[in-house]
């Protein structure tokens, strides 16, 4: 067997079924049939206006059965019809007038909403299922009057409602409210009406005579439908039948009521009117809540009781005057738009727990016991399987409840239970007249009850709870004692009622007592709620945790320790200013001029206080002694180059001076100038023109010597030279041919020089020449004159024999120029301030040495002390 | 073509090379004529670089940069030469005056700033720093200041000795070392070349 998964509970389900069996819920979307029915909408489209009966495949089973019997039962009262037509325009204050004027725009209105305000016989069939809803509702609220139900199982009401006709007058009771809202179900269900014209005729002729008195119904009381005074058409002919029989059969204490109404047609025209601007309100719940106040409640209901009226009746005149509050109360919630009755609901269910017994005594203000007692009995009739069938079909709980405990129709005065939705009122202990009665005014068994209201009830009438025969006296006594809202509610208003009023009619008889109920949670008071898997969801309020952050002390210290570390990486340390040192530049000043003054003096002076130095070197001596005085030919070729820088030419030209004046003196040899940097063409220019010396006096460029000028290329071209110095340097710094002068004349290689000199200031400059012509110039010596700050660094060429003789700056040519008798006497002249100096800064050192030792010690000692 | 470039360096490199192990006469030209191209390009650098030297100096006078007038002094002075030394020769009067007045003094006084400079520091120098190493240091100079300046009273006792010790010994040693490195150095870097380890002529 197909079974569908409720999306509720998720339980299976049979497939025919349309709700859940265990949570009541839709197991088919109602859009489902819709898209079946019709084809799919789209955008833009215009909706086609629709016929409910059109969209009688959507509505549920039941409710369809329901429009069934009413189209059957319609058919065989078409005369009433018309009835029906004529009487929308005059039920401005019908119990449901403003749903009726909306459904005359919107077709789409539910037949039973339609049949209440009293449609049209046209409308009257299609909305028959709808009706026999609301009628099997009514059934279980009405009670036993199962021989009139028998006869309307399709839903008409017994003759008693039927007698009620247009339910719009008005008595200072408030009867005229109730009659109105059972003319408007009259008009709805003719079938009803003429099917029990008997069993109203004793015990609801009253209502008729209310009806006929009032203003409202003035017009339709005698001869107009109950649809013009808002019943459905199944208490409108019932409503005609009691009519006619409504002056002989009325019991005496409705006939003392006549007065009092006759009495005040007045107020209740005043009334009438005021609730007539009252769209949705009821005239009879409207004219309750103004009459009432007009009658004495306890007279009325002595009067009521002493002209055998019913007790529910009675009860509605004593708590007439509770009610006005109450019915103030009602009133906003109709003007709102929704029934008396159901706004007696929303009273009920928040004021009162709801109490799905029918047994309960449930009549509050509005209700009439007779009503409460059709409930009872009518809940009594059916069995346990028609309560839960009624239960599935969206009945109201509280008539479901009291289909199961309805009472006989016989036990009517003792067994009150006025139905929710008119119940205000505690209900008044009384005993009721049956709800169904035959045609010989004898109430109708329990059978012929439960077989009038055999149909599936909507929710909202169908109750829960089973209410015993002892139970609803006694609850009928309760009643008696003001208790409220024991009726039972729809489970919609249940759903909104507070949790402890749903979980205390957790027990009480409902169709899906099997179920998980929820209790707690925002979901208290639902059933087949999905229970929550412990340890799945919260079972307590969580704990709460700080989000503080827990640490220890040490811990924070840490913490920040280890801030303050980051803090001072990332800040810039402040640089220590330092003073500004003006005895810097005064001690430079102090120490240029001393020297200035010493040296400057001495050399303008022209003092000789120290003596020149007479020993030479060995090497200087074996050259001088040995060679140039000896074994250099006169007139030899001598190669010098000047590498050195303009700074230090005063040192070289002091040192080498001497050196060439005696070689000049000795063997008048032929010069070659040459030079490896870009001023030592022109220092050998210079140089050869110094003062005093041979050079300058008889040596001429082209003659003597020849200057070959600039040689490029570092290393590379002193190798070029040494290798090729023809093709090297073939011209002179004149422009000429230099190897074709007499100076060059038998020279083509480096070997053919007799002496190479290299005057130099730089210890590369003199590794390169010392290096590079190694091989190329054989026999040839090589002698070399440095200053002073590179001496030590080429002594080892010295030493190692690649060097013949070196001269070391002023120092080494002052005893050559000894040796040569004081010639030039360049050394001479510059030997006093040379000393000088060198004393003067030695001493400016020691001094000052020793003071910044002193002064630093202090300065140091001062800081530690300041620590 | 850096392979090529490479080829060729290392090529040349070989042809020098062994021109001063195989006397072959072939070898010795082509050695010869690979230095002169060297000394040729050589001659063009240094003329380059005076270009670039000209390009700078006329790029800051263009955007006023500080010290706009002594590049316009510069710049003017190259001419001068350039122009001076080109008509007149360069074995000109001229330039020879140009030489002895400014480039020799001025060098020199740049020379004798470094004197005052070098006492200042000497002077100041325990100031800065009082250790052992200073000391000494102190203690050298003064020594060889002492050896090395004549004095009225001629020589101060043991100071040719202490000369003797500290310049032809100390000195000469840490010079010799000095030199030798310098020696290894250049050799190791000539074979990385010949070896086409180090490209300083371009590519990697």
């Amino acid at each position: 067997m197909a079974e569908i998964k409720c999306p509720m509970c998720s339980r299976p389900n049979p497939a025919e079924l349309d709700v859940c069996q265990f949570c009541e819920a839709r197991l088919k979307p109602l859009t489902d049939e819709l898209s079946r029915s019709q084809p799919p909408i789209h955008a833009g489209e215009e909706p086609t206006e629709k016929t409910t009966s059109e969209l009688e495949p959507v509505l549920p089973q039941w409710l369809r059965e329901v429009r069934q019997q009413a189209r059957d039962s319609a058919g065989e009262e078409p005369e009433q019809a018309p009835a029906e037509e004529e009487a929308p325009p005059e039920e401005s204050a019908d119990l449901l007038a403003g749903l009726q004027s909306q459904a005359k725009d919107d077709e789409e209105i539910p037949d039973w909403l339609a049949d209440l305000r009293g449609e049209s016989a046209q409308t009257a069939p299609e909305e028959s299922s709808l009706e026999g809803d609301d009628l099997a509702s009514l059934r279980n609220m009405l009670g036993e009057e199962t021989s009139s139900v028998e006869e309307n199982e399709t839903g008409t009401l017994p003759g008693w409602i039927s007698d009620l006709g247009a339910g719009e007058t008005k008595t200072e009771s408030g009867e005229g409210k109730l009659s109105a809202f059972l003319t408007d179900r009259a008009t709805e269900e003719p079938a009803y009406a003429e099917a029990q014209p008997a069993a109203s005729s004793m015990d609801f002729e009253w209502d008729a005579d209310f009806e006929s008195d009032s203003n409202l119904q003035a017009d339709s009381t005698e001869d107009e439908s109950p649809i013009d005074t808002g019943l459905p058409a199944w208490l409108q002919g019932a409503d005609e039948e009691s009519k006619g029989e409504s002056e002989s059969d009325l019991p005496d204490w409705m006939r003392a009521e006549e007065p009092a109404q006759a009495t005040s047609p007045l107020e209740s025209e005043e009334i009438s009117q005021t609730v007539s601007s009252e769209s949705d309100t009821p005239d009879w719940s409207a004219l309750l809540g103004e009459e009432i106040t007009e009658s004495t409640p306890q007279e009325a209901a002595q009067s009521a009781v002493e002209g055998g009226m019913p007790d529910w009746l009675a009860s509605l005149s004593e708590e007439s005057t509770q009610a006005a509050p109450q019915q103030e109360d009602a009133q906003p919630a109709v003007e709102s738009g929704l029934p008396d009755w159901l706004a007696s609901l929303d009273e009920e269910g928040t004021e009162t727990p709801p109490q799905q017994e029918v047994a309960q005594p449930a009549v509050e203000g509005e209700s009439p016991d007779w009503l409460t007692s059709l409930g009872e009995e009518t809940y009594q009739a059916p069995s346990q399987e028609e309560a839960q069938l009624a239960a599935e079909s969206d009945m109201p709980d509280w008539l479901s409840s009291k289909s199961e405990g309805a009472t006989k129709p016989e036990e009517f005065p003792e067994e009150v239970e006025a139905p929710a939705l008119i119940t205000e009122e505690a209900p008044q202990e009384a005993s009721v007249p049956p709800a169904f009665v035959d045609d010989e005014g004898e109430p109708l068994s329990t059978d012929d009850v439960e077989a009038l209201f055999a149909a599936e009830m909507p929710d909202w009438l169908s109750g829960t709870g089973k209410p015993a025969e002892g139970k609803a006296s006694a609850e009928s006594a309760e009643t008696e004692e003001g208790d409220l809202s024991l009726a039972e509610l729809p489970s919609w208003v249940q759903a909104m009622r507070p949790v402890e009023s749903v979980i205390s009619d957790t027990g009480e008889g409902t169709a899906t007592t099997d179920q998980y109920m929820e209790e707690t949670g925002p979901l208290a008071g639902l059933r087949g709620v999905l229970p929550a898997v412990p340890g799945v969801g919260p079972s307590s309020i969580p704990k709460a945790y700080s989000i503080k952050l827990q640490a220890s002390e040490d811990q924070q210290s840490g913490a920040s320790m280890l801030e303050q570390m980051l803090a001072s990486e990332v800040n810039p340390k402040p640089i220590a200013t330092q003073p500004i040192m003006l005895s810097q530049r005064f001690l430079r000043w102090i120490i240029a001029i001393v020297l200035l003054v010493v040296v400057g003096g001495s050399v303008f002076t022209g003092t000789q206080l120290n003596s020149m130095p007479f020993g030479v070197s060995p090497e200087t001596k074996a050259f001088l002694e040995d060679y140039v005085q000896g074994n250099l030919p006169a007139d030899a070729p001598v190669l010098v180059i000047f590498d050195y820088d303009a700074a230090l030419a005063g040192e070289l030209e002091a040192a080498a001076a001497p050196l060439i004046d005696y070689m000049i003196l000795q063997k008048a040899p032929r010069l070659s100038l040459i030079s490896s940097t870009p001023t030592g063409p022109g220092l050998a220019e210079q140089f050869m023109r110094l003062e005093n010396t041979q050079a300058s006096v008889y040596y001429q460029a082209g003659g003597q010597f020849v200057n070959l000028g600039y040689l490029p290329g570092g290393a590379a071209g002193v190798l070029a030279f040494a290798t090729n110095p023809v093709t090297t340097k073939p011209t002179s710094i004149n422009g000429e041919n230099a190897w074709e002068t007499p100076v060059l004349k038998g020279v083509s290689h480096l070997s053919d020089f007799a002496v190479i000199i290299l005057l130099t200031d730089d210890v590369e400059t003199a590794r390169i020449w010392i290096e590079q012509t190694e091989t190329a110039r054989k026999d040839a010596r090589f002698l070399v004159v440095s200053s002073a700050q590179s001496g030590p660094m080429i002594l080892p060429y010295l030493q190692s024999g690649q060097v013949d003789a070196m001269l070391t700056g002023l120092d080494g040519g002052a005893p050559i120029e000894q040796f040569n008798g004081g010639r030039p006497g360049t050394a001479r002249r510059y030997w006093d301030a040379y000393g000088l100096g060198l004393l003067a800064a030695l001493a400016m050192i020691t001094f000052g040495s020793l003071w910044s030792l002193v002064s630093g010690w202090r300065e140091r000692r001062r800081e530690q002390g300041e620590v | 073509m850096r392979i090529l470039a490479a080829g060729v360096a290392i090529a040349s490199g070989l042809l020098v090379l062994l021109g001063y192990f195989i006397p072959l006469e072939m070898l010795l030209e082509i050695r010869l004529l690979l230095v002169q191209w060297a000394i040729i390009l050589a001659a063009v650098a240094v003329l380059v670089g005076v270009l670039n030297l000209l390009g700078v100096h006329w790029h800051k006078i263009r955007t006023r940069q500080k010290g706009t007038a002594y590049s316009i002094l510069l710049i003017v002075s190259l001419f001068a030469s350039a122009i001076l030394g080109i008509v007149l020769g360069t074995n000109n009067p001229t330039l020879d005056f140009f030489l002895e007045a400014i480039i020799i003094p001025t060098e020199a006084a740049l020379m004798a700033l470094l004197a005052v400079t070098l006492v200042y520091a000497s002077a100041r120098l325990l100031r800065r720093r009082a250790d052992l190493m200073t000391f000494i240091f102190l203690g050298v100079v003064i020594v060889i200041l002492l050896a090395a300046a004549p004095l009225p009273f001629g020589k101060i006792p043991g100071t040719d000795f202490v000369e003797w010790l500290l310049r032809d010994n100390f000195a000469a040693a840490g010079s010799r070392g000095i030199l030798i490195g310098v020696a290894l150095g250049a050799l190791t870097t000539g074979l990385r070349v010949l070896f086409g380890i180090d490209r300083p002529y371009g590519g990697n």
